[in-house]
């Protein structure tokens, strides 16, 4: 099979891109390790359904009491 | 970082260096894998960035035995498809589709090195359809068995060798002077 030449970006973005790359990556760990998200991260799935269906229990009494009233 | 295992560790843990790391090791091969597919350098540049982006933003949430490679090709692949579905919707692009691809830019070194095969080659690769060109180029510069590229491609390793065969028999039309890999067997 022919041996096709290495193509590479040009020099001129090279750095762009990596740095572009790179500041992404950062605001992924930067996201990561923010309080808010560390919290959730520490409850657990079926913790997060409990609280779910808790709200959504309030809003229904919510809903039907505007109803009635 | 020796392999793509300790890369993915790397990534997975969000270090930046890890991503120095994966990009000296796949920017070129990304670069001349989307270059290939569009003909088009700016449009290649735009993708390749857009693919690194993307695995900087998936890289804490990669599976420890994720394969590098294979993720970064199927994305790739993936955005040139995107950009090709959206630019039958795009005026501007028609234009451009309907001048057909540009040719691929070379360095001046790399215009010296490439034979003048190797020119017709590129062009004939190019003159292929999309699904017969990538999965072409995924053996041409990556050396990936049709099995892997059905893994990458989402398709069944039936279709690819059907695309390979198909590939192969435009280019032997094309260029009657060239051996084919396979062609022995």
């Amino acid at each position: 099979m022919i041996h096709l030449p290495e193509r590479d970006l040009p020099p001129r973005a090279r750095d762009r891109v990596l740095r572009r790359a790179q500041r992404e990556l950062r605001r992924e760990v930067a996201l990561k390790d923010a309080p808010v998200t560390r919290a959730l991260a520490r409850l657990e799935t079926g913790t997060l359904g409990v609280l779910s269906a808790c709200m959504l229990l309030w809003a229904g009494v919510v809903v039907v009491g505007a109803m009635l009233a | 970082m020796s392999d793509d295992g300790e890369l993915v560790e790397g990534l997975r843990s969000g270090d930046p260096e890890a991503l120095d790391a994966c990009y000296e090791r796949y920017r070129a091969r990304l670069y001349g894998f989307v270059l290939r597919l569009g003909g088009q350098p700016e449009l290649a540049e735009e993708l390749v960035q857009e693919t690194f982006v993307r695995l900087a933003r998936h890289a804490l949430r990669l599976r420890p035995d994720t394969h590098l490679r294979g993720f970064l090709f199927a994305v790739a692949r993936n955005l040139w498809r995107s950009h090709l579905r959206w630019s039958w919707v795009d005026g501007t692009k028609l234009v451009e589709l309907a001048l057909g691809p540009t040719p691929v830019a070379a360095s001046p070194h790399a215009e010296l090195a490439a034979s003048e095969l190797e020119a017709r080659f590129e062009s004939a690769v190019l003159a292929l359809p999309a699904p017969q060109r990538e999965v072409l180029l995924l053996v041409v510069l990556e050396h990936l068995e049709p099995s892997e590229i059905a893994r990458l491609l989402g398709l069944s390793a039936q279709a690819v060798r059907q695309r390979l065969a198909r590939a192969r028999a435009a280019l032997r039309i094309a260029l009657p002077d060239l051996a084919l890999e396979g062609d022995a067997a």
